[in-house]
């Protein structure tokens, strides 16, 4: 059963220039989504609706069976979806640590001890606890987009949206958070869906679907 | 609870950008506190010092329309008697008041200090004069017995000597004896300490008085106290016995009334003339009080004069000082108010990452809004506390200094109007009137522009507290502040869609 479905999503910006025309798509969970196309294609519009940061035109998206702009989408996105920037986004003022921490505060999970789960979601990605209780902007490119993994794991939502993760990354490091990724879709049974133009991630995602000309189709 | 906490970490983590805000609602606190608690005090002493110092009332003769007047319009005058000034005087809007009499005599057995004694010590003493004429020696409500023939010494008395301001002032000083209470009737009498000691009389001794106008008429009247004369009071040019206040003799109303009616045959108008009085009222009622004393059939020859110019001019440091401080705290406020939504505007401008970032996951404008106006809210309320403490350190000496500005100013306005007179001592008419404990006059009897000597004693000393009601309002005043060009600056960046703050940052 496909946890995200988009129903006929037709979207512009400013009501000329279409960007998205006529997609028709689900997501089920358990499987790691690559979509690709040229810059400009509209990737990270279609990311941003997903996320609920873009409101729909026209068309649907629908969250196991419900319509995310009829969600609260402060809500969806503090505990829904777990998005992955491809600069971050991380509160520079804070450690590793605290903002996995403030995520779970703006989520409103109920943990007893919220900083040992969260030095446990580092430490999954990769972040022992030394770095954990750094500043993020003490951290290296990749340990930042570690933390940033963490932090969309940290109210252990159900999707993974991710929009250029490797793009700032060496290969190294890429291969790292792919692996990290496909940890989660396969053995976590999250549907993460991944914008990318790198062919590493190509390679490991289980479904690719191109933009082109507005129009979403499997590879 | 973890908005409070965040909003506690980022204070720590950004040390500059809020020690800068932290200064600037300090420099605002600091002024607000200096002007309130000095408008306070201010306006607090002003009011204190009307309620201490009611208003005064006197009742002045104008002597020359009185000489010039017809006999027919003689005869219409009221002239004011002692039961005319008991009748104003128990009014129930009069506080309090008093009436004085007075009258020269003579004596054959003592010798009065002499003028020039009040020059050059070691005293010396002169024989009794009776050609010199009558005056006031000190600035009692006008009056005056320009009549009768003037001898050595000027008897004085009081219907409530607890009204006697050279006593109230400390410019008399009981030395040995006592003071005659108003209740007395007997014939006794308060010398100063000069005439005790040049003549060898001591508390308990007799003196015979001659009256004026009949030398056969005697008084004996026995010494129960002997004043020290603390501060002089001159009389420029006058150079009499009697107008030293070495030869002033306090008695009581029952030996002065008997030495009026020995006299001889003196008219209304001089015996009105012996007669002094004031009367003290609150500010508000000079109008009811002036609208009784005609009902009461007192002449419009009779102008009604106050102390109120004198008070005002007292009081004007002190008064100018509250109201520049109003000015000064409206100016704080504006000023405050737009360069903490300007700082703060910057402040959340720089900060426009971090909230698209909190609003991307998921935290709601109320909450993003509520963290910043929090971390302004502590760094205001840390700053308050600081700048109200060195507020109310700083308030007591900005106060003397700008008290002692503004008495120089006045000082110095005086000193011109005196100059521009032609030399010292010339002073305003209205400004003369009166005396009160705040000044030191002395006059002549007529109305013109008149040679004396002033010296007004403002109100030198601001005490400035800074109450927990100006601490609240302070505070109310300035969180206010705080929190208005917080939300305003808040409002301004959270119009903007998180995915676009964090494009436009990309």
């Amino acid at each position: 059963m496909a946890i995200l479905e988009i129903k006929n999503l037709n979207f512009s910006y400013d009501g000329k220039k279409q960007v998205l025309s006529d997609i028709d798509m689900d997501f089920k969970r358990g499987i790691l989504y690559g979509i690709y196309g040229k810059s400009g294609a509209g990737k990270s519009t279609l990311l941003s609706l997903l996320a609920g940061l873009e409101k729909t035109n026209d068309g649907d998206i629908l969250y196991e069976g419900n319509d995310i702009d009829k969600m609260s989408r402060e809500k969806y996105r503090s505990s829904t979806v777990g998005i992955i920037f491809q600069s971050y986004n991380l509160l520079p003022q804070y450690t590793a640590l605290e903002n996995v921490i403030l995520s779970m505060n703006i989520s409103g999970i109920k943990e007893k001890n919220k900083k040992i789960k969260a030095l446990e979601l580092l430490n999954k990605v990769g972040i022992d606890e030394i770095k954990a209780n750094r500043r993020v902007l003490q951290l290296s490119g990749g340990e930042q987009q570690r933390v940033s993994i963490a932090r969309a794991l940290s109210y252990d939502s159900k999707i993974i949206l991710a929009d250029e993760p490797t793009g700032n990354l060496d290969k190294e490091t890429e291969d790292e958070i792919i692996d990290i990724l496909k940890t989660l879709a396969h053995n976590e049974n999250k549907c993460v869906i991944v914008v990318s133009h790198s062919l590493n991630v190509k390679k490991s995602v289980d479904h690719i679907y191109y933009l082109l000309n507005g129009k979403l189709k499997e590879d | 609870m973890y908005i409070l906490k965040n909003a506690y970490t980022n204070i720590i983590r950004a040390k500059g950008r809020n020690i800068l805000l932290g200064i600037i609602v300090m420099a605002i606190t600091i002024g607000a506190c200096i002007a309130i608690t000095i408008n306070k005090s201010g306006n607090a002493i002003v009011s204190s010092y009307k309620e201490n110092n009611p208003l005064e009332v006197s009742l002045s003769l104008d002597t020359m329309s009185y000489r010039d007047a017809t006999d027919e319009e003689k005869e219409a005058f009221n002239l004011i008697d002692i039961d005319t000034i008991n009748s104003i005087g128990n009014l129930d809007l009069v506080t309090g008041y008093y009436y004085t009499l007075q009258s020269s005599l003579n004596s054959n057995q003592i010798e009065a200090v002499s003028y020039d004694d009040l020059f050059a010590k070691p005293s010396q003493t002169t024989e009794s004069s009776d050609t010199q004429t009558n005056t006031e020696t000190t600035n009692r409500p006008s009056g005056g017995n320009m009549m009768e023939s003037s001898g050595d010494y000027t008897l004085l008395a009081y219907s409530d000597i607890s009204y006697n301001e050279d006593f109230i002032n400390g410019d008399r000083k009981i030395l040995e004896g006592t003071m005659i209470d108003k209740d007395n009737t007997d014939n006794v009498i308060v010398i100063s300490e000069e005439l005790a000691t040049n003549n060898n009389l001591e508390v308990g001794d007799s003196i015979t008085f001659v009256n004026t106008n009949d030398e056969t008429i005697t008084y004996e009247l026995k010494i129960v106290g002997i004043y020290e004369i603390v501060n002089e009071n001159f009389d420029i040019g006058m150079g009499r016995n009697m107008t030293s206040s070495s030869n002033q003799i306090y008695t009581n109303i029952t030996v002065l009334n008997n030495i009026l009616s020995d006299n001889g045959e003196m008219s209304d108008y001089e015996m009105s003339s012996s007669i002094s009085s004031a009367f003290y009222i609150e500010y508000e009622d000079l109008d009811q009080l002036t609208e009784k004393i005609r009902e009461l059939g007192v002449s419009e020859y009779y102008s009604i004069t106050t102390n109120e110019d004198e008070i005002t001019e007292t009081l004007s440091p002190i008064k100018n000082i509250a109201s520049f401080s109003f000015t000064f705290l409206i100016i704080i406020l504006i000023v405050g108010a737009v360069v903490l939504t300007i700082i703060n505007l910057f402040n959340i401008r720089e900060r426009k990452y971090e909230i698209g970032v909190l609003r991307a996951i998921g935290m709601n404008k109320m909450k993003v809004t509520l963290q910043l106006v929090i971390e302004i809210f502590i760094i205001a309320f840390i700053s308050l506390i600081i700048g109200t403490g060195i507020g109310t350190l700083c308030a007591q000496p900005v106060s003397n200094y700008m008290l002692a500005q503004e008495i120089e100013n006045y000082t110095e306005e005086q000193s011109n109007i005196s100059n521009n007179f032609g030399g010292e001592g010339f002073t305003r008419p209205g400004f003369n009137n009166s005396s009160s404990t705040n000044t030191d006059t002395t006059n002549t009897q007529d109305n013109k522009i008149k040679p004396q000597t002033t010296t007004t004693n403002y109100v030198s000393n601001l005490e400035v507290h800074t109450d927990i009601t100006t601490i609240l309002q302070l505070f109310g005043v300035s969180l206010l502040l705080t929190i208005i060009s917080g939300t305003v600056a808040v409002m301004f960046v959270n119009k903007y869609e998180p995915n676009k703050i964090l494009q436009n940052r990309g």
